[in-house]
């Protein structure tokens, strides 16, 4: 299982679940690339053993939640345009 | 004629050293905010600068936190001794800047420059590779870069800037960071870069001379490269980069060259700001690519901890930003006794000492400073007469709450530029960078007749000379040791 953490910029009753979304998260996996971003497709749930990894929610200004939540990533996604990669 | 000064880092570390204003720390620290945590006691106990010689999975890093946090280190920066006052370290920042001409940058080989024992290009360039550390807890990611400067160019001039414009490490190849319209490359990258939808180059320098950084942070109208070569009192030394034709100084420890890309961004923040808050939110922000790293080869990565007082950019900003305000208003013949800025007040409040010449004098201080171009980055102005020491808080509280009328000499100005990360703006002003400036005014008003002006009650106001003096030479003999 992967761990993750993402940063949610309002309440978290209005993150939508179970629906494919864009987001970034952040690789917790100990070591030197710990906290890399990561664009991607993913659904999320408030449920912890929902979807195979582990999502530590935090809020806009990094606010620690505390309650894991779960997600399961569809693909990666470079948001750079192939030119400038 | 060259001044004394420090041609890079580690000889300013050796002096640091020599002062007592460094810990060498053997142990080994975990750049996983253990590192971050270190730097921020030392900020805010105004302590020595932590060298660590042993970072978690960076055996081939070292690094150096709180470089120049404190006046100590600013003064021995400049060469002085390090219990030099402010005014004393102001008066040799200025004899060097305000009368010597500009010293453009001598362009020494690559086979010269100590940057460039290591160089990575294309797709071996790893930023995981360097000690980012996670400075706070909560922060958006690794902020590789907060005691550095960013070398630009102006897409259709010679004209340099270096600056300093915090970046956060987004993936291997890819850094993040706000870009501020107001700012020297912002006005570059917002107005010419983005409508031509054409990459800017850059490169982040880490771990430089102590005078480049302070020269990053002054907000002079010289070009840096050049204003650096002023403060040093001879040319600085800079080398081209691999991947463009930027310069960058030779001695640095490491940098890191690429593109700013126009049209993309990703998220960046939230952040522990220098204003002692996390006010800006995670938002999409400019984007750096990443094409080249060059470094030494076992290079002392500098990190400064933003947060409540006392950091870097809070003792730098407000050192430069005082002074130049003071060159502002003398080169329009404001007769001001000084300026100062107080770090404390994360470099959002400025005293200014000036004799009640004429009617008006205080708000044409407060136009003129706020209309400037270092005028984003405070929003409060203090004027107080001449007699008062703008260097003492206790005599500027005081002057403050004894002669400025609230209903008189309390000036708001409204609609004026702001910056995103004020932490009382509303989200809806951050957003749009706007915010409101306020002089008080502690000057008695001009039309009082002297006999109704209060006398102030001190010591060297109310007593003739000779009793001042009788009094001071038999103090020790009246039986106090101070």
């Amino acid at each position: 299982m992967t761990e993750y953490d993402t940063f949610f910029l309002g309440d978290l009753d209005e993150v939508p679940q179970d629906q494919e979304t864009e987001m970034v998260l952040r690789d917790l996996t100990a070591g030197r690339a710990k906290y890399a971003c990561r664009c991607v497709r993913a659904v999320v749930s408030s449920d912890p053993d929902r979807y195979p990894d582990r999502l530590w929610p935090r809020l806009g200004r990094g606010q620690w939640v505390g309650q894991p939540w779960s997600v399961r990533v569809v693909e990666r996604i470079d948001k750079i345009p192939p030119e400038w990669r | 004629m060259a001044h004394t000064y420090y041609k890079d880092n580690r000889e300013f570390m050796k002096a640091l050293d020599r002062a007592g204003d460094l810990v060498t720390v053997e142990q080994e620290v975990d750049w996983d905010l253990e590192l971050g945590a270190i730097v921020r006691l030392v900020c805010e106990r105004k302590g020595p600068s932590p060298y660590f010689k042993k970072i978690k999975d960076y055996p081939e890093f070292e690094a150096l936190g709180a470089p120049l946090a404190t006046y100590r280190k600013l003064a021995l920066s400049l060469g002085l001794d390090a219990d030099a006052s402010i005014p004393e370290i102001g008066k040799v920042y200025v004899e060097r800047t305000d009368r010597g001409e500009p010293v453009p940058p001598k362009v020494v080989p690559s086979d010269g420059a100590p940057v460039k024992e290591v160089v990575v290009t294309g797709d071996d360039v790893n930023l995981f590779d360097l000690p980012g550390p996670m400075v706070h807890d909560g922060d958006g990611g690794r902020y590789l870069c907060t005691w550095h400067m960013i070398v630009a160019k102006d897409p259709d001039s010679d004209e340099i800037n270096w600056g300093m414009y915090r970046q956060m490490v987004f993936d291997e190849k890819t850094m993040v960071g706000p870009v501020l319209p107001f700012s020297d490359m912002g006005k570059w990258f917002h107005n010419k870069a983005v409508p031509r939808n054409e990459p800017m180059p850059f490169a982040t320098v880490i771990g430089m001379d102590p005078l480049a950084g302070i020269a990053a942070c002054a907000p002079s109208p010289i070009p840096e490269d050049q204003f650096c070569g002023q403060l040093m009192g001879e040319a600085v030394e800079v080398v081209k980069c691999e991947t463009n034709d930027l310069m960058v100084p030779a001695h640095a420890e490491i940098v890191i060259e690429g593109e700013i890309l126009p049209n993309v961004e990703l998220e960046e923040a939230p952040f522990g700001e220098y204003t002692g808050y996390r006010t800006s939110p995670r938002e999409p922000r400019t984007v750096y690519r990443v094409r080249a790293i060059t470094r030494r080869k076992r290079p002392v990565l500098t990190v400064s901890n933003m947060g409540v007082p006392t950091d870097e950019g809070q003792l730098l900003r407000s050192f430069s930003l005082g002074l130049e305000m003071e060159k502002l208003l003398r080169s329009q013949g404001i007769p001001v006794t000084g300026v100062y800025m107080w770090p404390e007040s994360t470099h959002h409040l400025v005293v200014v000492g000036v004799p009640h010449a004429y009617s008006g004098i205080a708000s044409q201080v407060a136009q003129l400073v706020f209309g400037s171009k270092l005028g984003p980055w405070f929003h409060m102005v203090v004027v107080v007469d001449e007699k008062t020491d703008i260097y003492n808080k206790d005599e500027v509280i005081h002057a403050l709450c004894t002669k400025c009328n609230p209903a008189t000499d309390i000036h708001i100005y409204r609609n004026h530029l702001g910056t995103p990360l004020n932490p009382f703006a509303s989200p809806e002003e951050r957003k749009w960078g706007r915010g409101a400036k306020v002089m008080f005014d502690c000057l008695f008003p001009r039309d009082w007749k002297p006999s109704d002006k209060p006398i102030l009650v001190s010591f060297n106001n109310v007593y003739p000379e000779d009793v001042r003096e009788k009094v001071l030479s038999n103090w020790k003999s009246y039986g106090f040791t101070d």
